[in-house]
């Protein structure tokens, strides 16, 4: 017997999954929901006080292409900066989310991985080029998985809250490389590019761009890692462990291991993310090297139900609204709009997006007697309005049929 | 003797499961009432009504001679009526003291202190040894039930229900446990005590109920009964099954199972002591109320659960097959060994010993399924890691799949929905079906009917008896001693971890096993 199901209260609203929904259904449901957000978000400026909130669109949307549409691609750059650093952490995160692993330590990850970086090309600078970034890379991928392989070998042992472990795993990280900073900034105030003379320890600028080489990198990492997850034996016992440890074990999946290992490739993915942006655009490394990113990958990676090939879009769509409210505020449209108002709007269109994937995902069902109450608390303004000006017959004939309805019920769906 | 509650007509349905049927009941003060019966025959689910925890169907209830309605736990404290759970409701982290007064109205300030004081008197009232400054997850199981009682009592409570609460206590603890409810008794409490150990009822109460099927079968004074008389109204008469049952053909050793032991996950002995022997071509039985001991020795068995020290379990390899298959090109192939100890051994390690056992866990879908996945996909679960490649292999299992779903007329959408989704006794078909793919020479399962309608359990008996006459040795774990007794070749009984006795299922009967069960040893 199953005693959840039987409980006696019903609550009146209950969410159950779904999965019915055809594409063209589900972009259907995205693009409603977003032009609602929009809506909203117009509705909001005027309520702030704008006599003429629609050009604030147009700003947002300038955010990320502005003269872009008149052919300079090189406008562009920013935001695909953002979008790629942005989808190679959720990538990374992708795995450990899969086993259900609530990694939340990307922040922490990508910092140590950008610390080992730094610390080579500083230390190493006499070194040849190539060596260098060899060696630099191996300090990334090693820092970032030896972040992960913390909270994870205590999750294994110990079965600690991996979400709180990885959590203060980032401030650790924080404070390593603000020392590290502090060391080698020396007397100036912020630190210099490293090696900016010979530009030792730096990736290549293909296409004149520091852009490029993280690019193909990233998007690589996007195929190969579903590759991973969907084509693999250990993309299966992801999965498995991830729906339950006891069929795991059922299986002969050893779960310790399993956790250790994902957590090794999820924490050094996250340090080559580090390594691209340390010795591939910024060449330096402060404790804002990883901005906010690894946070908001987590977003982007639920958003695409930790399915790589869908993280792309998603990112792109956050950096896109981070952008535009930058812009909002920068473009002193108005002085009612400041920093405040403008996180606001993102913020109505990030609900907006998560609602739409709710239910896609999810379904909400009113419960039998809940609707019964509705029902007849619809048929009561009905029976309440009409007596202003319709005759006692058609009330009547509500109070019959509302009666009816009460005594039978809703049919349950 | 004062009535406290009386419990008049009560019904109770979850869906289509009658769990109890026009009971009613009287429970009087200075009295300890057993309530006794099988698993499944609707004991904690009436005296969940009374804690509030389920509203009756049907049927009233009074307290001290009023008609109440008890719609939350809230309520069956404030009519003096608690009961300690199974499966105890504290918060690990906080002291005895700050759970007992947890959730209790009163000042704005916490005064400990005259609080202790109050929980002090109580527990030298009813000689209760408790350390009120330690925190819960320092505690041993007992001393977790004796919080609980005391939780109770702080409150007022006039009537203590407690459900098995022996299940989980030493010899020791339970005289004092037992010392201390008589106790109360003298105080004028109604106590009620949900059992299904004879012993304890005969030792401890005053008065037996007895259910069977979610009925109330009779209530008697425990001085005008005796053991024999319990067990006959606790199983009631042997039901006709017609399940069809062959004699075993050369039955040859397979499972030599030697002075097992295990300790469960609260450190509890969950076998003691199991000795038997699983034959080839046979249905070995296993009987016992549920938790005696029947998940730690399939799991044992299957490599899930570490085994004590002096365990011994012995798998005998066929004797027609002379090398592990498939044969390897090129390489010399070493005999297969007479037999082989399991104990010590991971589910892969025995794999790869060329020993197939397969199970079906009593947890289908948390166990033996991934629920969110499809049919193919579970197909997997057993033989994802064949072939050489990183990549997994679709083929086989996709052909399984459509073959199991074909066979045992699996009712599916397609073999890619989720199996979450399907119906209880299709879902017990899928992994059937996968387990005996596997062509497996043990097969166990647990409970492997249970929450399945008639059809497909009798599906699920004959696919058994297949397997049987196949020449498998299966090892069944059931509730229903009808099915027991008409489907397997010997019936093992369990109780309390402690193997009771081996029988002949042709030759025994119902009241033979039911005193089995509840034997102590």
């Amino acid at each position: 017997m199953d005693k959840n199901e039987s409980n006696k209260k019903e609550s009146f609203l209950r969410i159950a999954k779904r999965d019915d929904l055809s594409l063209p259904q589900r972009t259907m449901v995205r693009a409603l929901s977003f032009a609602s957000a929009i809506i909203t978000c117009i509705l909001l400026l005027w309520l702030i006080g704008l006599k003429d909130p629609f050009p604030a669109v147009g700003i947002i949307f300038e955010g990320t292409f502005k003269g872009v549409l008149n052919g300079n691609l090189k406008k562009l750059i920013p935001a695909m900066q953002a979008t790629v650093m942005l989808l190679g952490i959720a990538v990374a995160l992708a795995p450990a989310y899969r086993m259900k692993f609530w990694n939340v330590g990307a922040q922490g990850q990508v910092l140590m991985g950008a610390l080992g970086a730094c610390v080579v090309m500083i230390y190493g600078s006499d070194l040849p080029n190539g060596l260098i970034i060899f060696l630099s890379l191996l300090a990334s991928l090693s820092f970032g998985a030896l972040w992960a392989l913390i909270p994870a070998i205590f999750k294994a042992k110990w079965n600690t809250n991996e979400t709180l472990f990885t959590l203060m795993m980032n401030y650790i990280a924080i404070q390593l490389v603000s020392f590290c900073t502090m060391i080698w900034r020396g007397k100036n105030s912020s630190m210099s590019l490293i090696n900016s003379a010979t530009e030792k320890g730096w990736l290549p600028h293909w296409g004149g761009n520091d852009m490029v080489l993280p690019l193909i990198v990233v998007v690589v990492l996007v195929v190969l890692m579903w590759a991973y997850l969907a084509k693999t034996k250990h993309g299966y016992e992801l999965i498995v462990i991830g729906d339950s440890v006891n069929t795991a074990r059922y299986t002969g999946i050893k779960v310790k291991w399993v956790i250790i290992r994902t957590l090794l490739l999820s924490g050094a993915l996250c340090g080559l993310m580090g390594f691209l942006y340390a010795a591939g655009i910024e060449h330096k490394i402060s404790v804002d090297t990883s901005g906010s990113y690894g946070f908001t990958a987590i977003i982007v990676c639920w958003l695409a139900n930790m399915n790589p090939l869908l993280m792309g879009g998603f990112s792109f769509l956050i950096v896109f609204l981070d952008k535009g409210a930058m812009n909002l505020k920068n473009a002193a449209y108005a002085s009612a709009l400041n920093e405040y108002s403008c996180e606001l709007l993102v913020f109505v269109i990030l609900v907006s997006i998560m609602l739409a994937e709710f239910f896609i995902r999810y379904r909400l069902l009113l419960s039998d007697a809940f609707r019964t109450k509705l029902k007849a608390f619809h048929i009561r303004i009905a029976r309440g309005f009409p007596r202003c000006f319709k005759s006692h017959q058609s009330e009547a004939k509500v109070s019959a049929a509302a009666n009816e309805t009460e005594k039978k019920g809703e049919p349950h769906e | 003797m004062a009535q406290e509650i009386e419990l008049k007509n009560i019904t109770k349905h979850f869906g289509k499961v009658m769990a109890n049927h026009q009971i009613s009941l009287a429970i009087n003060q200075g009295e300890i009432l057993a309530l006794l019966g099988e698993n499944g025959s609707g004991k904690t689910t009436l005296m969940n009504m009374l804690s509030g925890l389920y509203y009756p169907d049907e049927g009233t209830i009074s307290v001290e001679g009023k008609d109440v309605k008890i719609t939350s736990p809230k309520k069956a404290f404030d009519l003096g009526i608690g009961m300690v759970h199974q499966h105890f409701k504290l918060i690990d982290t906080f002291t005895a003291g700050e759970n007992i007064i947890l959730g209790l109205d009163g000042g704005f300030w916490l005064k400990m202190k005259d609080v202790n004081a109050k929980i002090t008197a109580l527990c030298d009232r009813y000689s209760f040894q408790i350390n009120l400054n330690k925190k819960v997850y320092d505690m041993s199981v007992s001393e977790k039930q004796k919080v609980e009682i005391v939780k109770l009592l702080y409150r007022g409570t006039k009537t203590l229900i407690l459900d098995e609460p022996t299940a989980v206590l030493t010899p020791q603890e339970t005289d004092n446990l037992f010392n201390v409810l008589r106790l109360m008794k003298k105080d004028g409490k109604a106590i009620v005590i949900i059992t299904h150990k004879l012993n304890e009822v005969l030792s401890l109460s005053d008065r037996v109920a007895i259910l069977r099927n979610g009925e109330l079968v009779k209530t008697i004074m425990t001085k005008d009964t005796n053991e024999g008389d319990l067990t006959d109204s606790m199983v009631g008469e042997h039901v006709k099954l017609n399940i069809e049952r062959a004699t075993p053909i050369q039955p040859r050793l397979v499972l030599e199972i030697k002075h097992l032991s295990a300790v469960d996950a609260y450190g509890i002995k969950s076998l003691k002591d199991v000795s038997f022997n699983a034959n080839s071509g046979e249905i070995l039985g296993i009987a016992g109320v549920s938790g005696s001991g029947q998940k730690a020795l399939l799991e044992a068995i299957a490599g899930l659960q570490k085994s004590e020290k002096g365990s011994s379990i012995v798998y005998h390899y066929d004797k027609n097959k002379k090398t592990l298959e498939p044969a390897k090109r090129g390489k010399k192939v070493a005999p297969l060994p007479n037999q082989c100890e399991l104990v010590g051994k991971s589910v892969k390690q025995i794999k790869n010993l060329g020993i197939s056992l397969a199970f079906v866990p009593e947890d289908r879908l948390g166990m033996g399924l991934v629920g969110d996945m499809g049919m193919v996909d579970n197909m997997m679960l057993r033989s994802y890691e064949n072939g050489k490649t990183p990549f997994l292999r679709y083929q086989e299992p996709s052909a399984l799949a459509e073959e199991i779903r074909q066979k045992f007329a699996v009712n599916t959408p397609s073999v890619k929905t989720p199996v979450r989704k399907l119906s209880g006794g299709n879902v017990q078909k899928v992994l059937v079906g996968r387990e005996i793919a596997s062509s497996p020479r043990v097969l166990m399962t647990a409970y492997a009917v249970r929450g399945l309608d008639i059809n497909t359990s009798y599906t699920i008996y004959n696919i058994l008896n297949q397997q049987k006459k196949a020449g498998l040795c299966v090892i069944y774990v059931g509730e229903d001693l009808d099915v027991l007794l008409e489907l397997a070749d010997r019936i093992l009984v369990l109780s309390d971890g402690q193997v009771t006795g081996i029988l002949d299922a042709r030759k025994t009967n119902k009241s033979e096993v039911g005193a089995l069960m509840s034997k102590q040893k």
